[in-house]
């Protein structure tokens, strides 16, 4: 289990509190498209993913990647329980949506990029610890319930 | 690996000396283990320590000059990290996942010095980059 100390809930808080949640969760779910496009086969509804520009501006891709930032928003408030917090979308990926769990850990480190785009210097060191054992938690939480 | 240019555009305005200090300082505050390959480096007690480390910063930019050269020799990575490969694997005993490690906390640090320059487009050639870098340093292990 993920422990965090009071510091770094301190630290994942504060930093999310001035995160525009709709246009990171866009531009993370964006870039892992991009990025690593064979992510592209669990979004064939999307409509046009055919370039870098098409993908960061599909209407689509934004409003799913605000979805699901805004369940990290969630979670941030049960850091202590994101097994607890992450148990059904686990079930959902593994039985209905079929997404190899390693994803997880490539959007997390999608997000911890975006959030170094956006707060530069102030994505210190120690901000960029604490973020990467968050998303690292979140991954192994939405992989836990699979089989 | 192909660089079609938003590499090299890039690349042109990084201070080696810099980001390969602030990379690997990072390295060290985010995956604490690797400090262990440092340990005649002084003081690592503290992210303040580290990132401030001479030590660190000295290896940091000695690092990241030999990406440097292996970014004009894309085509050929594999020959370019060969001797650097066998030191890391038969003298320094490095991890090769580390190799990765280090690379996705240079990408990082280029998002984070270069804002919005660092489009999608960008990101993707500089994230097939490192990881060529990574797999051409692992090449030699035995």
């Amino acid at each position: 289990m993920v422990h965090f100390t009071v510091e770094e809930k301190a630290v994942i808080t504060s930093l999310w509190g001035k995160v525009n949640v709709e246009e990171a969760g866009g531009e993370a779910l964006g870039r892992l498209l991009v990025v690593y496009p064979w992510t592209q086969r669990f979004f064939d509804n999307f409509g046009n993913l055919s370039s870098a520009s098409a993908i960061m501006g599909n209407p689509k891709v934004k409003a799913h990647g605000k979805k699901v930032l805004t369940s990290l928003g969630e979670a941030i408030k049960n850091m202590d329980d994101l097994k607890g917090t992450f148990a059904h979308l686990s079930e959902l990926h593994c039985d209905r949506l079929h997404v190899d769990p390693e994803n997880f850990k490539l959007l997390g480190n999608e997000l911890v990029i975006v959030l170094a785009k956006y707060f530069g210097k102030d994505f210190t060191p120690q901000v960029q610890a604490a973020w990467q054992k968050m998303v690292a938690g979140v991954a192994i939480a939405l992989a836990h319930k699979y089989h | 690996v192909h660089s079609n240019g938003h590499v090299t555009s890039l690349w042109g305005k990084v201070d080696v000396e810099k980001v390969g200090g602030e990379a690997l300082g990072r390295l060290l505050v985010v995956y604490p283990w690797t400090q262990r390959f440092f340990e005649s480096f002084g003081d690592l007690s503290s992210p303040s320590a580290i990132m401030g480390n001479p030590k660190v910063k000295a290896h940091g930019k000695k690092v990241l000059s030999a990406f440097s050269e292996g970014l004009h020799h894309l085509d050929n990575l594999k020959g370019t990290f060969a001797q650097l490969s066998e030191l890391h694997c038969d003298k320094l005993h490095v991890d090769p996942q580390n190799f990765t490690l280090l690379g996705n906390v240079l990408v990082i640090v280029l998002a984070e010095h270069f804002g919005n320059a660092f489009s999608p487009p960008v990101q993707a050639a500089f994230q097939k980059v490192v990881t060529g870098v990574a797999n051409a340093l692992a090449h030699k292990y035995h």
